[in-house]
C-alpha cells in the first residue's frame, strides 16, 4: 500500500469572512465553521480563538489536537468510519496543513487537564506550543451528560478539521512524502537481508473518557489486529481520550506518529517496516490476557525479527506494557518499549506499575511528576477554574500572581509515549 | 461465576445494588482508594482472584478518591500469584502518589468536596462497567 502525503505550510491563521489558504495564510471564515459546530444540537455555543507560537497564552482544557487533512486521490475520506464512509483508506494521495492544528477545549469533566501554554516555560514541554492553532472552546446545553458532550466535542473538532482541510484539496503542495509498504511475500523478496520490524501500538481503551476508534470501532471490543501505517496517517485511528494529558495520544499524535515516521525513515535502509500490530489497554485482567497473548500471536505469524511497543497513558497500562514485552520476547522476537514514568517529584520512586527482566530496552518520554512553574500569561482560552482539580495540581496550584505550579502531567503531550516530544536527555 | 465488587464509590452502589444482585456482589466500604486495595489484598491472601486491574483509569491515585476493583466471589485453596503481585504493585504505587498529595495536606481530602465530585464517581463507575455491556 503506497500514500503519497502532500504538506502545505501554514504559517498563520486570521478570522475573515470567507475561508482559503493564501499565500500559506489560513483564512477561516468564522460564521461558516460556528454554523458547522452549531448544527450538533449538543453545543450551545461555540468560540473561535487563535493561538500562535511566542504568544502569552495559556489553552485550557485541552481535549483534542487534529491536524486538517483532506484526500486527493486514492479510495476513502479522512477519519473513515467516523466522518466518512467506512471505506479502506492508506493508499493515494493525501494533503496535510502542517503547522498548524484544531485544537479542542472545554470543560467535559471537572477534573479534566490539558495545558498548552504558547510561550514560556511550559512551551518547551509540549509540541502544540509550536504550531499556529485555531482553538474552538465548546460550550454544552445544559443538562447534557459527560459522554455526549466528549462525543460533541470530538465531533466539532473533526468537522472543523475536515472544512479546512478540504480548503487544501486544489492546491499544490510545497513538498511530498511516499510511503510504501509491502505484502509480506514482496517484502520479502525485496528486502531478504534486512529484518522484519513492526510496530505494536498500544490504544487507550478502558471507558469514558479513555476510549479510542478504529475504523470507528471501539478499541476495547477489538481483539488485536493488523494495520498498514498508511491507513493511520488518514485518520484510521482517533482520540476520545480527555484523561492523563501528558500521556494520552492526541488525533495529531496519531496522524504523525513518530515511531511510523521514523520506521518508514528506516525502511529498505536498516530494515524492513512490516506493518503495523494494533492492541488494546483494557480494565479486565482477562482481556489483557487476550490482547497480549493475541499480539505475540501475530507477531510471531508475520515472521518478526524485532518489534516496537508503545503505551497510552497511566498505571494499569503499564501491566499490558510488560506482558505484551514479555510474551513477544519469549517468542524470540527482539522487543523494545516506550512509555514515561511516575517516579515522584524526586525522581526516585519505581517508575511503572510492573516490571520484567525481559524489559531490557525501554525508551521513556520523561518523569511525569516533575514539578513546573507556569507564569502568568496575558491571556486565557478557555478556563482555569480547575486548575486546582487537574493532575499534578492542587488547591496551592493557582496563585493569586497567576502563577501555576503542576507537575508534568497537566501539560498537553508532555511525556508522550510515542516519543512525540521536543526535549530529550540526549 | 459470581463476581464481587469492593469499592468506595456511592454510585457504583447506589446504581447497581439491585440490578445486578444476580451477577455482583458489591460491598461498599466507607475508605480511601489504599483502604480499597488492601481489602483487595486480604481477599486475594483467602484465595479469590484479581478480575480487574486496581489501577484503572489515567485519573491518578489521590486525585480521585474513588476505586471499584472486581474480584471473583468464590475462593480457591490456594492463593493466585499473579493476582497478589499486580495488587502489591498497585499498592505500592498509590501509596506514592498518597505521600506526593501529603505535601499539600488538603489535597487529599479535596476531592470529594469539589465540584468534580459526581464526575470522579461517573469515571470509576464506567471503568468497572463499560467492558462489561
Amino acid at each position: 500500500m503506497k500514500l503519497t502525503m502532500g504538506h502545505i505550510h501554514i504559517q498563520d491563521i486570521k478570522l475573515a469572512d470567507c475561508s482559503e489558504i493564501r499565500d500559506h495564510v489560513l483564512y477561516v471564515d468564522e460564521a461558516a465553521v460556528k454554523e458547522l459546530i452549531l448544527q450538533d444540537e449538543k453545543i450551545r455555543a461555540v468560540t473561535l480563538e487563535i493561538a500562535r507560537p511566542g504568544d502569552s497564552t495559556r489553552i485550557t482544557p485541552v481535549k483534542d489536537v487534529i491536524e486538517p487533512r483532506v484526500k486527493v486521490a486514492g479510495g476513502g475520506g479522512i477519519f473513515p468510519g467516523v466522518m466518512n464512509d467506512v471505506d479502506t483508506v492508506g493508499s493515494g494521495t493525501t494533503y496535510a496543513l502542517k503547522d498548524m492544528a484544531v485544537v479542542t477545549a472545554g470543560k467535559i469533566v471537572g477534573f479534566q487537564e490539558g495545558i498548552i501554554d504558547m510561550s514560556g516555560p511550559g512551551a518547551d514541554y509540549t509540541p502544540f506550543s509550536k504550531l499556529n492553532n485555531l482553538v474552538l472552546v465548546c460550550e454544552p446545553v445544559a443538562g447534557i451528560k459527560a459522554p455526549e458532550y466528549e462525543q460533541a466535542v470530538r465531533f466539532a473538532g473533526f468537522k472543523t478539521a475536515l472544512y479546512l482541510g478540504e480548503l487544501a484539496k486544489t492546491l499544490e503542495p510545497d513538498e511530498t512524502v511516499d510511503y510504501e509498504t509491502y505484502s509480506l511475500t514482496e517484502g520479502i523478496k525485496k528486502f531478504p537481508e534486512l529484518p522484519r520490524v513492526a510496530y505494536v501500538q498500544m490504544l487507550q481503551s478502558q471507558g469514558l473518557l479513555h476510549d479510542t476508534y478504529v475504523y470507528g470501532v471501539d478499541v476495547k471490543k477489538i481483539v488485536p489486529t493488523i494495520i498498514h501505517p498508511t491507513e493511520i496517517m488518514d485518520g484510521a485511528i482517533v482520540s476520545g481520550n480527555c484523561v492523563s494529558a501528558c500521556d494520552k495520544n492526541t488525533t495529531y499524535h496519531h496522524l504523525n506518529n513518530p515511531v511510523v515516521h521514523d520506521l518508514f525513515e528506516q525502511h529498505g535502509k536498516t530494515l524492513n517496516f512490516v506493518g503495523v500490530v494494533l492492541t488494546n489497554e483494557n480494565v479486565y485482567l482477562a482481556d489483557k490476557q487476550r490482547s497480549s497473548d493475541w499480539t505475540a500471536k501475530l507477531c510471531e505469524y508475520l515472521g518478526l525479527d524485532g518489534a516496537i511497543v508503545s503505551q497510552e497513558g497511566f498505571g494499569n497500562p503499564d501491566t499490558d506494557l510488560i506482558m505484551n514485552c514479555k510474551k513477544i520476547e519469549a517468542k524470540g522476537i527482539k522487543t523494545v518499549i516506550i512509555t514515561d514514568e511516575y517516579a515522584g517529584r524526586d525522581g526516585k520512586s519505581q517508575s511503572l506499575a510492573d516490571a520484567d527482566v525481559a524489559a531490557d530496552a525501554v525508551v521513556t518520554g520523561g518523569n511525569a511528576n516533575m514539578v513546573i512553574q507556569l507564569p502568568k500569561m496575558d491571556k486565557v482560552i478557555g478556563t482555569l477554574d480547575y486548575t486546582t482539580q487537574i493532575a499534578g495540581g492542587n488547591e496551592h496550584s493557582l496563585r493569586p500572581d497567576g502563577t501555576i505550579e503542576v507537575e508534568l502531567q497537566a501539560i498537553t503531550g508532555a511525556t508522550n509515549e510515542l516519543g512525540f516530544n521536543r526535549l530529550s536527555a540526549r | 461465576m459470581k463476581r464481587m465488587i469492593l469499592t468506595n464509590n456511592p454510585y457504583v452502589e447506589g446504581h447497581y445494588q439491585e440490578k445486578t444482585a444476580q451477577e455482583f456482589e458489591i460491598r461498599y466500604l466507607d475508605t480511601s482508594i489504599e483502604g480499597i486495595m488492601l481489602k483487595v489484598r486480604d481477599y486475594i491472601h483467602k484465595g479469590h482472584t484479581l478480575l480487574s486491574h486496581p489501577l484503572s483509569g489515567s485519573v491518578k491515585p489521590y486525585e480521585t478518591p474513588y476505586k471499584s476493583v472486581m474480584i471473583s466471589a468464590s475462593a480457591e485453596a490456594s492463593v493466585d500469584l499473579e493476582s497478589l503481585e499486580i495488587i502489591e504493585a498497585s499498592i505500592a504505587c498509590c501509596r506514592k502518589f498518597r505521600l506526593m498529595a501529603r505535601q499539600n495536606p488538603a489535597a487529599v481530602n479535596q476531592a470529594r468536596a469539589s465540584a468534580a465530585d459526581a464526575d470522579f464517581q461517573l469515571i470509576d463507575f464506567t471503568l468497572i462497567f463499560d467492558s462489561l455491556r
